[in-house]
């Protein structure tokens, strides 16, 4: 991974004490909420509904397990002991103290963290696949020109304070995005052409209240233009975007307006003064940076996909787990595993201090001291001997980090909500725990099959509910906690937006409302190989609209 | 049904901790909100506001909402603010396995 060198270390450091600066002079009243909201916000600290938030930055979703082990030591010292993890695969710490919060940056300074890029209208963190450099989908690892990317991005000065928040995410796996690339400010993929390696550009996706699939604005960007192009892009985002409201400033508002073909030629008119310029990367920065993600110190070994299929064709929970939360692995006799942090009753995407540090010693002992944390809020050991698999197994049923629901209804996302956050019209988490009870039946879960519920607590759609095969969205009607569902969205290439059938749910009928709609999939379905969104997408909407609001039990939502 | 009398209440946020505070009689904060001082009118807890807001160093963001008095009970009725008073709904840390 990569490792900070002298200027990195300084400025992860200076900042530190930057904000030691300012939250003294927060405390002593010189500053003004005011005036220190947007220094903390620059710092990942919010004001939630409880508490402080810190917002740790885990660029591209890698971490180390020195890296984790800090991250468990924090949560222990300056929190309540737990942190949970995000879809922008970064650490939220609920309850810091405003005096600790320099302590804690000084601490993640020493394992070369931040909170940098985790908040304001600026470049965010730049997120990628978790199983970058191990797919064995990949075309290439996409971590060196995430590197890269936040390299150009961390302080651009041109860049801080943009009309709203920028989101970047990259893809290597051509249609099996893992990244929820399309949803993104810009998305890059990585592509060949003709034997070429370069990029396709998507910009102007999003979610929030204005959800948005992008569009394709350069079909092939070869590699030594990345930077000079997102640049042109930014640039052209700074200029013209809209600054007059808040929920028109994302840029997929502004490619909306203008069109992608305008959109196009007014990014490529600015380029084309720049893409020359020192922003042009050479072959060997590329190879530099490549450097730092090279692989492991892996053991020569055979292949382990027959290994594999014989763990997975077992009937105990070993071979279940195999079959759900690990994938083949480009090295000859190696795996990739997912930790599920979907325990069903416990809040999704949470992580103890002392789960912090068991992972980190897993982590070394199974996979190279190597961590990645993915969007959907669980963690990944990419590289783990498949001949060691049931030992791993056994360790992680200990720690409660083996539920086998990896890409089952379980396992979704799930935003803070009203439980913590300051913006949100209702609560998620407990929506997300009757779920995760009332469909703890895994044989429930796997016939199912592969199914994305995603639930967020407004329509800030930090949850993803737009995108979730199933989509809950909390919303509030005269103080009171409601849910809107909506079924048919999708993250991966693929994309689609999840439609809204009817009138929102009170908290009490919501979780009935799901089981609903999964009787009616597991009616209409061809086939128990046919998934739930190809089912949605195959007979429509309105099976699902008359199961929900048809009967007596729903005859009043069905009046409007 | 009966109409249930109407207070108004002055919270916030410690400046120092974040942590969720209701104003008292005297002027200190309280983490609880029984202990908040229920004033009558909206208009009072307004001028009243105007003079907190004034404690930067010691509460961030106050301001002013509605809630229910029966007796000595004061009662908020959004969801947000019952949270608010009750404080996260959720077990705030994951079992842990881990220490077992
Ligand atoms: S979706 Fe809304 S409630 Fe959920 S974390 Fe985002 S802002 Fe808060």
């Amino acid at each position: 991974m990569y490792t900070y060198d002298e200027y990195d270390q300084k400025l992860v450091r200076e900042r530190a004490a930057q904000f030691r600066g300012q939250v003294e002079r927060r405390l002593s009243g010189e500053l003004t909420e005011n005036e220190f909201k947007p220094l903390r916000l620059q710092n990942g600290l919010y004001l939630q509904l409880h508490a402080y938030m810190l917002r740790i930055a885990i660029p591209y979703g890698v971490l180390s397990s020195t890296q984790m082990r800090k991250l468990a030591e924090v949560s222990r010292t300056y929190d309540r002991g737990y942190g949970h993890f995000t879809t922008r695969q970064n650490l939220q710490l609920n309850w810091p103290k405003l005096e600790d919060v320099p302590k804690i940056l000084d601490e993640l300074a020493e394992v070369e963290m931040h909170a940098i890029q985790t908040s304001g209208n600026c470049i965010r963190n730049i997120t990628t696949d978790p199983l970058a450099g191990v797919a064995r989908d990949e075309l290439e690892d996409p971590r060196p020109f995430c590197e890269i990317t936040r390299q150009w991005s961390t302080f651009h000065p041109e860049f801080a304070f943009l009309p709203r928040k920028f989101k970047i995410a990259f893809n290597a796996s051509g249609d099996n995005d893992r990244a929820a690339m399309k949803y993104h400010d810009i998305g890059v993929k990585i592509v060949d052409r003709d034997g070429e390696r370069g990029f396709e550009i998507w910009v102007g996706g999003g979610m929030g209240r204005t959800p948005v699939i992008s569009k394709l604005i350069r079909e092939f960007l070869p590699r030594e233009h990345l930077i000079s192009y997102l640049e042109a892009v930014l640039r052209v985002y700074n200029q013209l975007g809209r600054r007059d409201n808040i929920y028109k400033a994302r840029i997929k508002i502004l490619v909306n307006e203008t069109g992608p073909d305008e959109f196009r030629r007014l990014v490529e008119a600015e380029w084309e003064d720049t893409k020359e310029s020192s922003l042009r990367l050479d072959e060997a920065e590329i190879e530099r940076m490549r450097g730092f993600f090279s692989a492991p110190d892996y053991e020569s070994l055979p292949s382990s996909d027959e290994l594999l299929g014989q763990i997975r064709s077992g009937d105990g929970a070993l071979a279940r787990w195999a079959r759900n939360n690990v994938v083949v692995h480009k090295q000859p006799g190696y795996s990739a595993v997912t930790l599920s942090l979907k325990e069903p009753g416990t809040p999704p995407g949470d992580l103890s201090d002392s789960q912090m540090d068991t992972v980190a010693d897993l982590a070394d002992t199974y996979s190279f001291g190597e961590i990645s944390v993915t969007h959907i809020q669980n963690l990944v050991f990419p590289h783990v001997k498949t001949s060691e698999l049931e030992s791993l197994h056994a360790d992680l049923v200990a720690l409660g980090l083996a539920t086998p629901n990896i890409g089952r209804i379980n396992d979704m996302i799930c935003c803070p909500g009203l439980d913590f956050c300051n913006l949100a019209n209702a609560r998620s988490i407990p929506i997300a725990q009757e779920i995760t009870e009332r469909f703890e039946d895994i044989d429930y879960q796997d016939d199912l099959g592969e199914l994305a519920l995603k639930i967020s607590g407004c329509i800030n759609a930090c949850g993803h509910h737009h995108v979730g095969h199933i989509g809950i969205l909390g919303i509030d009607k005269r103080g009171v906690e409601h849910y809107q569902l909506m079924l048919g969205g999708s993250a991966g290439d693929d994309a689609s937006i999840g439609k809204i059938l009817g009138r929102s749910f009170p908290a009490e009928e919501i979780v009935e409302a799901v089981e609903r709609v999964l009787k009616t999939y597991v009616d209409l379905r061809e086939s128990p190989e046919e998934a739930f969104l190809q089912t949605f997408r195959r007979v429509g909407e309105d099976p699902f609209r008359d199961t929900l609001y048809g009967d007596v039990l729903y005859a009043d939502h069905s009046k409007s | 049904m009966p109409n249930v009398p109407t207070c108004y209440v002055i919270t916030g946020s410690l400046t120092e901790e974040g942590l969720v505070a209701y104003l008292r009689a005297d002027g200190t904060w309280a983490s609880s909100i029984a202990d908040a001082h229920p004033f009558e009118s909206e208009a009072e807890a307004e001028a009243r506001l105007a003079e907190v807001k004034g404690a930067e160093s010691i509460i961030t963001e106050p301001y002013v909402f509605a809630a229910e008095r029966s007796g000595d009970t004061i009662r908020p009725t959004s969801a947000r603010e019952i949270l608010r008073a009750e404080g996260p709904s959720t077990r705030l840390r994951r079992p842990d396995h881990a220490a077992s």
